[in-house]
């Protein structure tokens, strides 16, 4: 009966810190902020949040349908420059398209990777 | 009092297992399917195609069975979140009846499926997507719709479908109906980017029309499930053996005449454009 008493203790205590876990990776897709624009103004000037959003829709809609969304945080604001182009003929950007998905995934990438 | 020392150490060993995935990077490249019955949210971008084979292999009921479905399938995205497709159906039998054994070869038939997705597994809480299916067949036909909800989280991914089905089995002097309830689920962790392991459980239940709507049969499967992905192609797997009756037992406790010992799916992608 210890044993298996123990072995209980030790799955609470894993059980716990993966939920929190969890429910922090819950959130998601980082959602655009005002800071988020002025940081993108800053290489396409003029940017506003509501392209900003529009942006992550745009992500969501088009780059879901053959693997799961990557993270923005997960690469370097610059890697996504190079990623998104690269991706633009599997998922039949047009250049206008490439762009507002690059400035999303730039700015909320370098503001997620800041906070962590 | 006797300790259940295996199934503990069995559910330690998956949940150690899943929380380990929680923790592992992830690229999660090119994956269209990690179970082989349950269906996750995803849908093709529009213009895309796929070709799909499936091959089920169903074995053993209280005699000698063995069947092998075969579908062809081809995916088309339509438009944002509307996904089509279309199947051909095959079936051969292998079946002791009476004491002698018989074959049976047939063309089971052809699908339309129609799946639109509501919601994505990364981006929102849940990833969800409606699905409907109409099947057409010379000895039956089908139509079957489906709730899909699943959720990716780290390297982990999780799905789960509700299903009901109503069948047209046209036998020889009339036609019989038959509604069916499944409920499928699937946990799975990538291990690399292009391979993933999990486990899919599955169960059925069917009522007919011939036995005043009494349920007649519900089964439970549960087994491995694997999927390998390419930039062009992937391929899932899941072996699924009958682990109880829930109605309508026939043999030490499973369903022997409705059902199999032990169901197996393989289905291949091929990504055309
Ligand atoms: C038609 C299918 C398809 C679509 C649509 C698609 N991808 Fe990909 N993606 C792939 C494949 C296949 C790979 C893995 C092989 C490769 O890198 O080419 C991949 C890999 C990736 C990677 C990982 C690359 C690395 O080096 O780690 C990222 C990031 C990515 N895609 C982003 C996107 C973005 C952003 C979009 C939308 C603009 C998108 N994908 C749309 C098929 C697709």
């Amino acid at each position: 009966m210890m044993g298996r008493k123990l072995t209980r203790t030790i799955l609470a205590s894993l059980t716990v810190p993966a939920i929190l876990h969890l429910a922090a990776c819950a959130s998601g897709l980082a959602q655009p902020q005002a800071g988020d624009a002025l940081r993108a103004a800053e290489r396409w000037p003029g940017v506003t949040l509501e392209q900003l959003a529009e942006g992550r829709s745009l992500y969501v809609a088009r780059c879901a349908g053959c693997h799961n969304l990557h993270l923005p945080e997960r690469y370097t604001p610059e890697k996504w420059l190079d990623l998104v182009p690269a991706m633009a003929v599997k998922a039949r950007l047009s250049p206008g398209e490439v762009e507002t998905i690059e400035r999303y995934l730039y700015a909320t990438s370098a503001r997620v990777r800041d906070e962590k | 009092m006797k300790t259940p020392v295996p199934a503990l150490a069995l559910n330690t060993g998956l949940l150690a297992g899943a929380l380990a995935c929680l923790f592992i990077p992830t690229e999660a490249t090119a994956t269209e399917r990690h179970f082989t019955y349950t269906y996750g949210s995803a849908v093709l971008n529009r213009g895309d195609v796929e070709v799909e084979p499936w091959t089920t292999l169903r074995v053993e009921r209280s005699g000698f069975y063995a069947r092998f479905d075969q579908r062809l399938e081809v995916e088309v995205g339509l438009a944002e979140r509307l996904q089509s497709s279309w199947y051909l159906n095959l079936t051969a039998i292998n079946q002791e009846i009476e004491g002698a054994r018989a074959s049976k070869f047939e063309f089971a038939g052809v699908s339309s499926e129609w799946k639109y997705k509501l919601a994505d597994p990364v981006a929102d809480p849940f990833g969800a997507a409606l699905y409907g299916e109409l099947t057409a067949g010379p000895s039956e036909s089908e139509l079957e719709a489906k709730l899909i909800l699943d959720k990716h989280l780290g390297a982990l991914v999780a799905a789960f479908n509700l299903t009901a089905e109503h069948e047209w089995i046209y036998e020889s002097a009339e036609t019989e109906r038959e509604f069916v309830l499944e409920l499928d689920g699937g946990l799975a962790c990538f291990l690399s980017p292009a391979l993933t392991a999990g486990l899919e459980i599955r169960s059925h239940s069917d009522w007919e029309s011939a036995e005043g709507w009494g349920m007649q049969h519900s089964a439970l499967f549960a087994g491995p499930a694997l999927s390998y992905a390419q930039p062009a192609w992937w391929a899932a797997l899941t072996i699924l053996p009958q682990i109880a009756a829930i109605e309508g037992a026939t043999d030490g406790g499973l369903v022997l005449d409705g059902h199999e010992r032990v169901e197996a799916r393989l289905i291949f992608g091929v990504h055309l454009q």
